[in-house]
């Protein structure tokens, strides 16, 4: 029982010192570009939302697979600034009220402030005038 | 012998089962949330874009309020305006051209003149 406890203290302390290693993905544009599946486990979910940033400084949140935002990305410091142009109308299914914006598309300024930034994932709050949510971001491609 | 070596290799299953369990909750699997930890809903940046229209609209909606009760409280309210009054109706082509009848029979317009404010009157029905 000695022995098994001794083996569970030690690989409980290389995990943590492994931790910070694996964790520690350098903050920079290139670490961005590609497609990250957002809030859910499978990059191949059919009703997963996506974005993908693209080095071109673009980028596009898709749902379903449904282009819903698109606009300029760049990053600065340890946040995403975020230039969009959507309907709201795409989001009638989260709140009805957005239905009256059919065929209104509308410029939106917000962040991403990025943290818990690991090799293949990493947590944002989203801010946007007085909304802010929270998201965590998985690699797909 | 061969019992307790057994017993310890069961343990140590256990054991590693336990470490390897507590190791995963310990430091998170990287890139793995739940929903709990995430807290999200199902659409994160339209969630953001609506959620922001809705709070946008309703400070609004608040800021008007406020105002239009700052507004009554500081400011009196202004007096109503009465109604002009209403134009004295036209007397008839009938009573008129009486009146018309009584200024030529007293010399007051020429034949001419009693002639042609008769026909403006009479046009004018």
């Amino acid at each position: 029982m000695m022995k098994s406890l001794k083996i569970f203290t030690r690989l409980l302390v290389l995990s943590v010192l492994f931790v910070p290693v694996v964790s520690a993905a350098e903050l920079n544009a290139d670490y961005f570009h590609g497609d990250w599946v957002i809030n859910d486990q499978s990059c191949s979910s059919n009703t997963a939302e996506h974005i993908v940033f693209h080095e071109n400084g673009t980028f596009m949140g898709s749902r379903d697979g449904i282009a819903e935002i698109v606009g300029f990305w760049s990053l600065k410091d340890d946040f995403i600034e975020l230039h969009m142009v959507t309907s709201p109308a795409s989001f009638q299914d989260l709140h009805k009220e957005m239905a009256k914006f059919e065929g209104v598309y509308s410029y939106f300024q917000g962040r991403l402030l990025v943290f818990n930034q690991q090799k293949k994932s990493f947590e944002a709050y989203g801010v946007l005038g007085n909304e802010s949510k929270r998201a965590a971001a998985v690699r797909c491609r | 012998m061969r019992t307790v070596s057994k017993y310890r290799a069961v343990n140590l299953r256990r054991t590693m089962a336990i470490l390897i369990v507590a190791v995963v909750f310990l430091t998170g699997l990287p890139g793995i949330k739940n929903d709990a930890q995430a807290g999200k809903g199902s659409s994160f940046l339209g969630g953001m874009v609506a959620g922001s229209l809705i709070k946008g609209a309703v400070e609004r909606d608040k800021e008007r309020t406020q105002a239009i009760e700052h507004q009554s409280y500081s400011q009196p309210r202004p007096v109503q305006q009465a109604p002009a009054p209403a134009p004295a109706p036209q007397p008839s082509a009938e009573a008129r051209i009486k009146e018309l009848d009584k200024l030529a029979a007293g010399g007051y317009i020429t034949p001419e003149e009693y002639q042609a404010k008769k026909k403006a009157i009479l046009d004018g029905m």
